[in-house]
């Protein structure tokens, strides 16, 4: 089964959102946290780095290379970025949603 | 502990470097992680260690996951653009799958087969890569295949191979055209000063042309060049790495500096290599010889040489070259050998590859238990064979339905490959795993003299060995099961059904044929080992000419004449250090020699016997020469069998006199004692005469498996044989070995008293080779010892193999043949009688297999026989005690499932149907 290209799943889409939500932070630890924080969810790290990296194949965010201090022990640190077509992405996986959600607030609440 | 030095798991990190790309992007997951390990190992630092556990196994799963995918995707969009081989994969991979799942469902079976087959696979494996490491791979040097060693032969005087002259040496460096570079070199020990505490280091002197013919640079500085080889020049030095990172931390200021080797100032001018090695020599220092030519002359046959040939040069042409300088080098370093006693001698330069030097004749070792490994390989093939066959033929049914539901043979026969090669991947992994344990307890135990273990390893070279050898173990085994199948008849197999018949003859005989091959295979094993036990208690059983090694320590003290100048006073101070250590508590005696009997530090010289003038021309015989002091044979407990030792005051009269080994004594003499009183002389003619005053026992000073030596012993210090040669006026040797007889030695804080006895008559001494004299004597023997093991080991194996072979297939055959024998038994047939019938089938195996194996083992065994000592390959005992051991193991494995047999009740057998 293939998706089509450009649509996303629900776990990329959280990835994404978590991202624009850390704007100049986003950084690998703090998208875990954040996401673990804000959605509730535990995160595997291996299921996280694959989806950026999927992510990033699909055009929908992209990463920066920064070196550190010697406090990560010289390692660098990547700090991600949301593209255009990630935001497109994310507006039009909401506009689908909110056709979906509209006259269901009665069973839903 | 400090948040700051908390680490996270090394094996863990170690994992996720290894998955994860080497790139900034990789990295930096690595260091996300060990943020959040250490954020995490402040509140609870062992659910930090087990978090960051799970995630790197986590990254590890998902990356190598995403990597196959990538792969996968990329490979089927380019190489396959129609999907034509789709086919093909999609049939081997279910195949594959179908295969896994069939031995996933019979795991007895599997384990056993995989076990068998990983014993075969890891044993050669692990003896293949000591082959590949000390055998196959060139000499870590450049153009390694141009280099030889040079010696001389001599066969007018029974001489095979003897070490190069200097005056040789230095006639082909002039005069020669053959080679590009040569070298002269010999080992030695030298006393280092000056720095925190006095040691003896081993050191190696070479000739300036000794680094170019091996190419080699140190790593740092300069190589030594013609001037550093040259007499009054200022002195100088070269370490080794290893060396120069004990004793000088690595620094590489130490260029220029002064180092004090023998009370003489060097200057260090280079570096070694790490993993330089002169011929498996790794000293603390080079030194150059600085040879004097006035002093050379066509004699002291005692240096190693190596040289590079020029390119196309072949060691013929180049021995033709320098036989024919030969002459040259007589006239040009006079003094020596004449030309006549070359001629007589039939002196004549030996080329050797230099590999040849390094090795030795280790190689028969190796070879013969590659052999080994071989056999065992075959053996367990057998056996997964045998195991495959008893399974198939539970499958024939299987196999029937298929092939009538219109499964291709082809088909059905690549399944069974398929089956055994999965098998085979899993035998060779779990062979790789033991090849590698076991390389590791084999190379703890090889001996400690076995060349180049510092270059063994399983090597891409070993791999494929591995690889192949587990390729060539399934091809085997299938190919019986193919056979089989080839020739499959549809009807009479669903027909036979399940029904056990006992008319499968074929298959029966192809499985006996199986179990005679193991037991010969097992048999020739055995003898093998049978007659390395016979050589090792023969060897055991040689007298070496000491007694109780395990209660002597030697060591080795030598005084600088910066110590010591006079000659007299030097040797007084050995015997004044003799004296305090005879003196420590539980020291039984104390003795001193230049050489304990098999370390390999005895000189060599010819000997004139005053009643047996040589006749004109004769040369005179070469015998071993030590000097040693009062109470070395007591100590080494050598018996005196006529005459007397030497004794204090033949060192303080500076008496004429030696004492000589009885098999020297019987040389000329009827009997030891008609020897005493006897005068013997060496030097350049004869005429300086020493009196016999002793005879003691033949010691094997050559090793334990060589012929006793020939040996004169002589006053530690004496009135110098060669005065006119030397000039000095008495002979004593400054590097004297000392023997010490205690019952505490190897305890703790003996060897610290005997330092301290040393160093409170000179503390500037250092001391070497300390060793026990059974440590020597082990060394001798250690190549016997260790084929010994490993053959042991192999035998044990291939004997173990061999009885599950014959008492799997008689127990099948038993359980196949359980009706006919519940019919025999309904009819009145004894317990007894079917008792026979089934011990008989065993006894028929054996008794072929035993003769086959006997057959096998005498034209194999002579392989070896250059392994053996005092036995004959050939050897009758060795053969009928294994033939019969055999016999009767085989027996017993057929006893088990003759008592079932025997056992079986009619009405069970009949009903079962």
């Amino acid at each position: 089964m293939k998706r089509r290209q450009g649509t996303i799943g629900e776990f990329e889409q959280l990835v994404l959102l978590a991202i624009l939500r850390l704007k100049e932070e986003a950084y690998g630890p703090n998208i875990s946290e954040e996401l673990e924080r804000k959605a509730g969810r535990r995160v595997s790290r291996g299921a996280l780095y694959s989806s950026l990296d999927r992510l990033q194949q699909k055009g929908l965010l992209q990463w920066q290379i920064e070196a550190t201090s010697s406090d990560r022990g010289g390692h660098p640190r990547r700090r991600f970025e949301v593209t255009r077509t990630g935001i497109a992405a994310l507006r039009e996986y909401r506009k689908a949603l909110t056709r979906l959600w509209a006259g269901l607030e009665e069973v839903l609440g | 502990m400090n948040a700051e030095e908390r680490r996270p798991p090394v094996a863990a990190e170690a994992l996720l470097r290894k998955v994860l790309p080497d790139d900034a992007v990789g990295r930096s997951v690595v260091g996300d992680l060990g943020e959040e390990y250490r954020r995490r190992a402040q509140l609870h630092a062992r659910s930090a260690h087990r978090w960051y556990w799970r995630e790197a196994l986590a990254i590890a799963f998902h990356s190598t996951r995403d990597r196959i995918a990538k792969r996968a995707a990329s490979t089927t969009a380019v190489s396959d653009p129609v999907g034509k081989g789709d086919g093909m994969l999609r049939r081997i991979w279910s195949d594959l799958r179908v295969g896994a799942r069939t031995l996933w469902r019979t795991p007895g079976f599997t384990l056993v087969a995989a076990i068998t087959l990983a014993l075969g696979i890891g044993a050669n494996t692990a003896i293949f890569s000591l082959v590949d490491g000390i055998l196959l791979r060139p000499l870590p040097y450049d153009e390694a295949n141009r280099l030889v060693g040079v010696w001389n032969t001599a066969p007018g005087v029974d001489v095979e191979q003897v070490s190069q002259s200097p005056a040789l040496h230095f006639t082909y460096e002039d005069e020669g055209t053959v080679f590009e570079e040569l070298g002269l070199w010999n080992r030695g020990t030298v006393a280092i000063t000056g720095l925190d505490e006095a040691l003896q280091e081993d050191a190696i002197w070479v000739t300036d042309g000794t680094f170019r013919v091996l190419r080699v640079q140190p790593v740092i500085g300069r190589r030594f060049s013609r001037e550093d080889d040259t007499p009054d020049t200022p002195r100088t030095a070269i370490l080794s790495y290893k060396y120069w990172l004990s004793r000088f931390a690595g620094d590489p200021e130490v260029l220029g500096r002064t180092l004090i080797a023998d009370g003489i100032a060097r200057q260090i001018i280079g570096i070694m290599p790490a993993d330089f090695r002169l011929l498996g020599n790794d000293p603390a220092i080079y030194l150059p010889m600085r040879w004097d030519r006035s002093e050379i002359f066509v004699g002291q046959f005692s240096f190693r040489s190596l040289g590079r040939l020029k390119q196309d040069v072949t060691l013929e042409q180049a021995t033709a070259e320098m036989t024919r300088l030969l002459p040259i080098a007589v006239e040009k370093f006079p003094g020596g050998m004449k030309l006549e006693h070359v001629e007589e001698a039939r002196l004549a330069p030996l080329l050797t590859p230099l590999k040849t030097d390094v090795i030795g004749n280790v190689g028969d070792v190796l070879w013969v238990l590659l052999g080994t490994a071989a056999m065992v390989l075959l053996i367990a093939c057998a056996n997964v064979t045998n195991l495959s066959l008893v399974r198939a033929e539970g499958r024939d049914r299987e196999v029937a339905v298929r092939t009538a539901m219109g499964a291709a043979r082809t088909r059905i026969a690549s399944q069974f490959i398929t089956e055994t090669a999965v098998l085979g991947v899993v035998g060779c992994v779990l062979g790789l795993g033991l090849a590698y344990g076991g390389l590791q307890v084999l190379l703890a135990m090889a001996p400690t003299n076995l060349p180049r273990l510092d270059e063994i390893s399983i090597s891409p070279m070993v791999l494929l060995f591995t690889v192949g050898v587990t390729v060539l173990a399934c091809l085997a085994v299938s190919l019986l099961s193919l056979f089989r199948y080839g020739q499959f008849n549809l009807v009479s197999a669903l027909k036979e059904g399940g029904r056990g018949a006992s008319g499968s003859r074929q298959r029966n005989r192809a499985r006996n044929a199986l179990v005679v091959a193991q037991v010969a295979l097992a048999i020739v094993l055995l003898i093998g080992s049978g007659l390395m036990v016979r050589s090792f208690r023969a060897l055991m059983a040689v007298e070496p000419g000491f007694r109780d090694p395990e209660s002597v320590l030697t060591l080795r003290v030598s005084i600088p004449s910066a110590e010591v100048e006079d000659l007299s006073e030097m040797a007084q101070t050995h015997e004044m250090i003799a004296r305090r250590i005879d003196e420590l508590p539980g020291v039984t005696s104390v003795g001193l020699s230049t050489s304990i009997t098999m370390d390999g530090a005895a000189g060599f010289d010819p000997i004139f016997v005053e009643q047996f003038p040589l006749s004109e021309g004769q040369l005179p015989p070469v015998r071993t020469f030590k000097w040693i002091g009062e109470g070395y044979f007591a100590t080494m407990g050598n018996p005196v069998l006529a005459g007397r030792p030497i004794t204090r005051a033949d060192l303080y009269e500076r008496a004429r006199v030696v004492v000589i080994t009885e098999n020297l004594a019987l040389e000329y003499w009827n009997s030891p004692a008609e020897a005493i009183g006897k005068r013997i002389g060496t030097g350049i003619e004869e005429g300086d005469w020493r009196t016999i005053v002793g005879v003691v026992g033949n010691v094997r000073d050559n090793g334990m498996s060589q012929d006793a030596a020939t040996v004169v012993y002589w006053p530690m210090i004496t009135p110098h044989p060669w005065q006119e040669l030397v000039g000095d006026s008495v002979f004593a040797s400054r590097d004297m070995a000392y023997a010490i007889r205690s019952d505490r030695t190897g305890t703790a804080g003996f060897l610290d008293e005997i330092r301290q006895a040393i160093w409170s008559v000179n503390s500037n001494l250092p001391l070497a080779n300390v060793r026990t004299l059974e440590d020597i004597l082990d060394r001798s023997t250690a190549r016997t010892s260790f084929t010994l093991v490993m053959l042991g080991v192999a035998t044990a194996v291939a004997l173990l193999l061999g009885v599950v072979g014959v008492y799997g297939v008689i127990s099948y055959v038993v359980t196949q043949r359980t009706r006919e024998i519940g019919v025999r038994i309904a009819l009145g047939a004894q317990t007894g009688t079917v008792m026979k019938m089934v011990l008989r089938h065993g006894l028929i195996l054996a008794g072929t297999g035993v003769t086959a194996g006997l057959l096998a083992a005498l034209g194999l065994t002579r392989l070896m026989s250059s392994l053996l000592y005092g036995v004959n390959p050939v050897d009758a005992i060795t053969y009928v005690s294994v033939a019969a051991g055999t016999t009767m193991i085989v027996l017993l494995a057929s006893y088990l499932p003759a008592r079932k047999a025997a056992a079986v009740d009619p009405l069970e057998a009949l009903r079962a149907e």
